[in-house]
């Protein structure tokens, strides 16, 4: 299953929540941010050069550097600029057929590079901070991947301090929204690169993200 | 511009086709816009059912398609394009093509055909003569009935259609071969050069004063009024002078692409060699070891 983690706006905790699912899902996370990725990466060929083509997708996938499989994705314009969007599709069925579940960390915005994920995703989970105004992307989010056929598994209300309005979400949305409290800990989980569903599993954030999983292999298996 | 636009019984026909004709009829224009053949496909069905379509191109030249943010819109490949007709209706397609739609070309085009295209002649405003020669442009086959089927492609190249590219633009740094004025030149070395501001050589900026003024009197006397054209004669000093400036202007012109030619030639020479070291070597053993470049306390005394 290709699972497409997205949200309208940037910063609400879309490539957070992709390390927590990959995780928890044991699937293998790809950062399709083309233009301002920020999951880790190193030294070797990035998602830059598979939609370059100059490399091929599994031999960009970086197994045991981490707690998690990650493809990542290159941090310059040039890269950026070379990428081919549309072979994005290719790519993400390559990684899921010998790696299995993939997890696909959305960039911000509405443009081609956030929707050609949720063309090619099964199911999508739309992420979104607590305040008010938030609804109105992740409304948009939701729509985008109506269009383009991703089903909504869940929506994360990230970073709750309060209690959010979890039902106006669910309204609106139609689908189940989970709430992800605050925590430090979660906090880090990309500059430390290690999953709460790894180092506290007992915390609410962890069960928060365990729950969205949940959700996503009860979706998988329909 | 050239929407593939299916409109569904827009109208129907109050003569009805003669029993004759073909079930779908087929309307081909062309037009010459600034060197590319602008093609216009209406095709009219009088079935009851969605036909599909395709509609492939006989032109000598790829097919450019209408295009949204960079991708070809639904159906267009590089022969043509595949679609489908609505029940009793019409559907209007357009691409263009770099070739010319010559009604008396033959399959292979030849070497003289590729000189006439390249070579630009301002007429060729196709008059179309009679026995449409837009007919064969292209080939229209029917593959048979439309069913329903979407694919997973589709659905990426709608995105990127209907949502657009979010690529950085690509002048938006000036990179090092961007900024230089010639491949294989550094910018460094083309300030040195002096580029447009050194000073010619006399005899050569002599020519091509003189080049430039048969040049201009050319230009004003190209689709001139008689008051231009007489204007012109005055300055030559008589029809002599100008009598000639037909055949002047050719020998300019082959003269000026000859030079052109060896000016590059050797520009790129040029840039390519590299005496400063083993001249400076040269001087060095010339004037004994160590003498100039010594660093000195005070570099101040040396005058430069």
């Amino acid at each position: 299953m290709i699972l497409a983690v997205t949200g309208g706006k940037g910063g609400v905790g879309k490539s957070t929540l992709s390390i927590e699912l990959g995780a928890a899902l044991d699937a293998t996370v790809v950062d399709a941010d083309l233009g301002m990725a920020d999951l880790p990466t190193g030294p070797g060929p990035d998602l830059h050069d598979v939609l370059a083509g100059r490399a091929d997708p599994l031999e960009a996938v970086r197994e045991g550097c981490g707690p998690v499989r990650l493809l990542p994705c290159g941090r310059s314009l040039a890269g950026a600029r070379a990428a081919d969007v549309t072979a994005l599709d290719e790519t993400l069925r390559a990684v899921e057929r010998a790696y299995g579940d993939v997890v696909v960390d959305c960039p911000a915005g509405m443009k081609a590079d956030a929707g050609v994920p949720l063309a090619v995703a099964d199911a999508c989970v739309v992420v979104a901070s607590p305040q008010s105004y938030a609804l109105a992307d992740a409304v948009r989010s939701r729509e985008l991947a109506r269009e383009l056929d991703a089903g909504l598994v869940a929506v994360v209300i990230n970073r709750a301090v309060d209690d959010p309005p979890e039902r106006a979400f669910e309204e609106v949305l139609g689908a189940p929204a989970v709430t992800v409290p605050a925590d430090p800990r979660i906090g880090e989980t990309i500059e430390a690169f290690r999953p709460v569903v790894r180092s506290a599993p007992s915390t609410r954030a962890a069960r928060a993200v365990v729950t969205v999983a949940d959700a996503v292999q009860r979706a998988k298996r329909v | 511009m050239y929407q593939p636009a299916a409109r569904p019984r827009v109208q129907t026909d109050a003569h009805g086709p003669p029993s004759d004709a073909p079930p779908v009829r087929t309307t081909t224009t062309t037009s010459r816009v600034a060197g590319v053949t602008l093609v216009r496909v209406e095709l009219r069905s009088d079935l009851a059912v969605e036909m599909r379509v395709r509609v492939s191109n006989e032109l000598d030249g790829p097919v450019l398609p209408p295009r949204r943010a960079g991708v070809p819109s639904p159906g267009w490949d590089a022969d043509g394009f595949s679609g489908t007709i609505p029940p009793s209706g019409r559907l209007g397609i357009g691409y263009a093509c770099p070739a010319v739609n010559d009604p008396d070309r033959s399959p292979g085009v030849s070497a003289d055909d590729l000189g006439k295209f390249s070579d630009e002649s301002p007429d060729e405003s196709s008059g179309i003569p009679s026995g449409n020669p837009d007919a064969s442009v292209v080939s229209v086959d029917l593959l048979g009935p439309a069913d329903v089927d979407t694919d997973e492609r589709d659905l990426v190249s709608s995105a990127v259609r209907t949502l657009g590219r979010a690529t950085p633009p690509a002048d938006a740094v000036p990179t090092e071969t961007a900024a230089a004025p010639h491949p294989g030149r550094s910018s460094a070395e083309s300030d040195h050069d002096g580029g447009a501001d050194a000073p010619l050589p006399d005899p050569l900026d002599a020519w091509l004063d003189a080049v430039e003024t048969r040049v201009e009197h050319a230009e004003r006397l190209t689709d001139a009024s008689v008051p231009e054209a007489t204007a012109v004669l005055d300055a030559c000093g008589g029809t002599a002078s100008v009598s000639e400036l037909p055949d002047s202007l050719a020998a300019d012109r082959r003269a000026l692409r000859t030079v052109a030619a060896r000016i590059d030639d050797l520009a790129a020479r040029a840039a390519a060699a590299d005496p400063d070291p083993v001249v400076s070597a040269l001087i060095e053993a010339a004037e004994g070891p160590a003498v100039r470049e010594t660093p000195t306390a005070s570099p101040s005394v040396e005058d430069r």
